[in-house]
């Protein structure tokens, strides 16, 4: 016997949300990563538009902009040109160098990688991931796990890649971890991403550095990219370490590490892509059945 | 034909609202500033239309939602379906024509799926004071802005139903 004021019919949002759970905990997983694929690429070319929108903004500004002021553009990227094109003549014949090197040590060759510039045509930084989405994706051969470098550093790495955009979890992430190493010294240390503050500077900690390596305000040590994960070429500047102190375990060193704020405005980025994982169509066809 | 433009109307305005949200996140990522207002987009359905009309609605926001962020599949449509069937449940005790019944039911669902969300999707920082104290800067933030904006986005669509001829205010409601 039901009490008075008990109505069956009050309960009847909750009876749904049950029905509900127990019909989407029995679906298939085929059918719920086929849902999610469909949701993203249904809203994908959203984004791109707006991306899209946003350039011809830019575009259309730039044309705003009086003749003076472009000249002077002109001029001072001219100037940088002449810099750049010196240090890729120094470059190539560093490169001459190594192959010669590795010829005579019988050494294997450093792994040589593509670089893929992309639009970002999202940041979603919120306190449970960090992650840029990019317009390129399987459309220019985009893979799973590739490097992003800006020329501040290391920008994350890929983490899905979808028919014309990826995800790219940001080196700010707290589910980032890379292999590091301090700049002057070859020893590995452990990089991982942290939740930073509202209105304050993007950071992540380091550990596993080595006892010796000392930072401090006035002289600070910069984290850069080591090649022993695999993912990324070694040198590229990570951030910089103001202060490490000794860890838990007493035998190394821990400390926080200061990013680039530009990470949390960027809009540009470049895919390393490793030459030798690229297939080319002739290999294609061999694997495709 | 009525049943179809308002369930439409209803969910095309859910939908342009998250995508504005997540443009407004993506200018404001210089400040690490987070904005999470989806607690009011059930609040219109659940007031004003049929359970079924709503929970279709309900399902359909929360779809688009697991497509825009990389929570577990699932996490966001029941979440939605979630804060739809306890409006539903609380709308015999609220008044429809009275924004501030809206705002505040907004504002309460809102609160509860966001620290649902820190819960759930955040479990590995919850022993960090930082995680919190973003937490607390965000959802401060966030309720601030549905107080200034959830009139606004329930009268919206009031007043596109309007424009196809359906009065929302002189109809009787199945409860």
């Amino acid at each position: 016997m039901s009490r008075p004021g008990l109505n069956f019919s009050q309960f009847k949002p909750f009876l749904y949300l049950g029905c509900f759970l127990a019909g989407w905990l029995f679906l298939p997983p085929v059918f719920k990563n086929t849902l999610r694929d469909t949701s993203y690429e249904f809203q994908a070319p959203l984004w791109v538009g707006s991306s899209h929108l946003r350039d011809v903004q830019t575009t259309l500004d730039l044309r705003t902009r009086s003749k003076n002021e472009l000249i002077e553009s002109v001029r001072d990227l001219s100037r940088e040109n002449a810099f750049y094109r010196q240090e890729r003549a120094k470059l190539n014949e560093y490169q001459d160098y190594i192959g010669r090197l590795e010829g005579l040590l019988n050494l294997p060759s450093l792994p040589e990688y593509r670089y893929e510039v992309a639009r970002v045509i999202r940041r979603d930084l919120t306190a449970w991931w960090e992650r840029l989405i990019i317009r390129k994706g399987r459309d220019f051969n985009i893979p799973v796990g590739a490097a992003v470098v800006f020329s501040g550093g290391v920008v994350g790495r890929v983490t899905k890649v979808h028919a014309y955009t990826s995800d790219v979890e940001l080196v700010s992430s707290p589910l980032f971890r890379m292999a590091a190493r301090f700049e002057n010294d070859q020893r590995p240390a452990t990089y991982q991403g942290r939740i930073h503050n509202s209105f304050g500077q993007p950071f992540g900690k380091v550990s596993d550095a080595p006892p010796d390596i000392q930072a401090s305000s006035t002289s600070p040590i910069t984290l850069v990219s080591t090649a022993l994960g695999g993912t990324f070429p070694s040198g590229i500047p990570i951030g910089t370490v103001y202060r490490l102190k000794p860890g838990s375990d007493g035998l190394f060193q821990t400390g926080p590490v200061v990013l680039d704020k530009r990470l949390l405005t960027i809009q540009e980025v470049a895919i390393l892509i490793p030459l030798d994982s690229e297939l080319t169509p002739e290999d294609e066809e061999a694997v495709s059945p | 034909m009525m049943l179809k433009r308002r369930i439409l109307i209803v969910l095309v305005c859910n939908l342009g609202f998250i995508f504005l949200v997540q443009l407004f996140n993506h200018a404001m990522t210089g400040t690490s500033l987070v904005l999470f207002p989806y607690g009011i987009l059930v609040v219109f359905a659940a007031m004003n239309l049929r359970f079924s009309q709503g929970l279709l609605i309900a399902i359909i926001t929360g779809l688009w939602m697991e497509g825009s962020y990389p929570s577990p599949f699932g996490w966001f449509l029941f979440l939605m379906v979630l804060i739809f069937a306890l409006a539903s449940r609380l709308r015999l005790r609220l008044h429809r024509e009275n924004r501030a019944h809206s705002l505040f039911l907004g504002l309460g669902l809102n609160t509860f799926i966001y620290l649902l969300c820190c819960l759930v999707l955040g479990q590995w920082l919850v022993t960090s004071p930082l995680y919190w104290l973003r937490v607390a800067v965000d959802l401060l933030y966030s309720s601030l802005v549905i107080v200034f904006i959830s009139t606004w986005f329930l009268e919206f669509q009031v007043s596109l139903l309007h424009l196809v001829g359906i009065n929302i205010y002189q109809e009787e409601i199945d409860t």
